[in-house]
């Protein structure tokens, strides 16, 4: 008899599972790097002129250099929006599925082409990726990670590896980990941006706290915003040999480097 | 026996005086207790057989029509002068590929577990019973359609609470008064869709899902009568409230009558 009893607990355990499915990923906090970009911390003053180019002639550079993973990494983040809007009959019943009370996330794969591009091959890394989606779509931020990722890039090929955060409401976009191009020595790397509305906008952050240079992406970086402590600073910038400029500012005056 | 004489002996039954007709062989359906050792009940929805005077197996009848394969037990756990315990369980398994081969590796698999607590003395009985029933789907794959696929679980769970009195008032009729309140009943599901967009880019997406199932306070009663001769026993009687799936107990809709009936043997 006493052997019912096992018997009775697996019934009711049985019972008792409830399959969550998939574990849900969890999901990046970027409310702080947002937040941040809309309450600038720091003063631009004389003293810290020379800091604050020296970051925006290195976020120039970092800039070029993450073209190529920046554009990887917007097309496939696009992959949730494709997936959710332009697919057709399948799309409809997935719509349908994940319509009311529900809690989903979704994982976009790619398979990184490397240098040949008509091939499908895992080892040229993959970047994944992770959004979590509502009725109404994806619920910001998307975010991911490269692993081992080649891209080719001006006949070369780039080789990154490490996470990617992109925020589309406010056009954060993040890249934390290391970079390889062509033959040249795997090195950290890091960027940090917001592209929204045509502006490209950088946080540089001081021993005192973090400005942010912004500039419209037609117009170049030789027309500098720095949105400061302060207010805004408007600045010209010649970027061509030594850089050099000055910024003004409406009631505090001028610098200049 | 005609429609009219049952009706009589109907109406003689209830007039009777209540007196201490103890059932031999008390009933099931509704008690704590279970059939004898090797007695069987062979009836029009069940098919029941005493293992031992505390432990009976048994299945529903009609569910297997339905290709849904069940068994259950149900054993008296403990027993003292009119006290009684009694536990429960089954299991009910469909496979949607056993209706149409063509159609998706879909199970549907339901555990109804059930606790009951009885107290007889002489011609009177109570009933206690806490249900508890988990149903669950697991679709491997329900759709797999170009590059579209589409997989997941869904459940549901019931629990319920009922009281059943029983009044025997000849030693061959008892009225029988069952009625049952619905706890809770859930649904939750989960989705797996996946799409493969170009031949390197895959979106999957997953969802989970939670659902309360209950709208107000979902109850019914049935009032029987219940007549158990030698060996045949019938049970007519007519429920009210909401209706309520068999061995799910899943309420739903507006309350309404339902006629009841049951035919059965034991032997």
């Amino acid at each position: 008899m006493r052997g019912l009893v096992p018997l009775f607990v697996g019934l009711v355990a049985a019972g008792c599972v409830h399959d969550d499915g998939k574990q849900a990923p969890t999901q990046p906090n970027v409310s702080a790097i947002v937040t941040a970009y809309a309450q600038p911390t720091a003063a631009l003053t004389q003293d810290n002129a020379p800091e604050v180019v020296a970051a925006l002639l290195q976020t120039l550079d970092d800039l070029q250099q993450a073209l190529t993973v920046f554009g990887a990494m917007q097309d496939v983040f696009a992959a949730f929006d494709d997936s959710t809007e332009s697919r057709g009959d399948g799309l409809a019943l997935r719509r349908q599925a994940l319509s009311a009370g529900f809690d989903g996330w979704a994982r976009v794969e790619y398979v990184c082409p490397g240098l040949a591009p008509e091939i499908v091959d895992r080892r040229q890394g993959v970047i994944e990726a992770f959004a979590f989606v509502t009725q109404g779509g994806v619920r910001p931020p998307m975010w991911g990670n490269a692993r081992d990722c080649a891209l080719p890039d001006s006949g070369d090929a780039v080789r990154f590896d490490g996470d990617l955060i992109y925020e589309v409401e406010s056009g954060l976009l993040s890249f934390t980990g290391t970079l390889a191009r062509a033959a040249e020595p795997v090195a950290p790397f890091s960027l940090e941006v917001m592209l929204r509305d045509g502006m490209i906008r950088h946080r540089v952050v001081l021993p005192d706290g973090h400005l942010i240079l912004a500039w419209d992406d037609d117009a170049g970086p030789e027309s500098l915003t720095v949105e400061t402590l302060d207010g805004d600073w408007t600045c010209g910038v010649q970027l061509q040999g030594r850089a050099a400029g000055q910024c003004s500012h409406p009631r505090l005056g001028q610098v200049t480097f | 026996m005609g429609a009219r004489q049952l009706a009589a002996a109907l109406v003689l039954t209830a007039a009777l005086p209540a007196q201490a007709y103890v059932d031999r062989d008390p009933a099931t359906d509704w008690s704590a207790e279970t059939l004898h050792r090797n007695e069987w009940r062979l009836g029009l929805f069940r098919l029941q057989y005493g293992i031992i005077d505390s432990l009976q197996v048994g299945t529903q009848l009609l569910p297997w029509f339905l290709k849904v394969s069940n068994l259950d037990l149900k054993w008296t756990v403990w027993s003292s002068g009119p006290w009684s315990v009694g536990l429960g369980g089954g299991l009910f398994s469909l496979k949607l590929q056993d209706f149409d081969e063509d159609a998706a590796d879909v199970r549907f698999y339901a555990v109804p577990v059930e606790l009951t607590g009885s107290w007889r003395q002489d011609a009177f009985s109570l009933h206690l019973r806490g249900s508890y029933t988990a149903v669950k789907t697991d679709a491997e794959e329900a759709l797999d359609a170009e590059d579209y696929d589409l997989g997941g679980v869904a459940a549901v769970s019931t629990g319920s609470v009922g009281l059943a009195a029983e009044w025997r008032t000849s030693p061959t009729f008892a009225w029988v008064l069952e009625s049952r309140l619905s706890v809770f009943q859930d649904a939750s599901a989960s989705a797996e869709t996946g799409t493969q967009v170009d031949p390197r880019t895959r979106v999957d997406f997953y969802a989970n899902a939670d659902a309360d199932l209950s709208d107000g306070t979902k109850a019914n009663a049935t009032l029987s009568a219940f007549w158990s001769w030698d060996s045949i026993n019938l049970k007519l009687g007519l429920l009210y409230g909401h209706y309520s799936v068999p061995t799910l107990h899943l309420f739903f809709g507006d309350p309404v009558w339902v006629p009841e009936f049951d035919l059965f043997w034991r032997f």
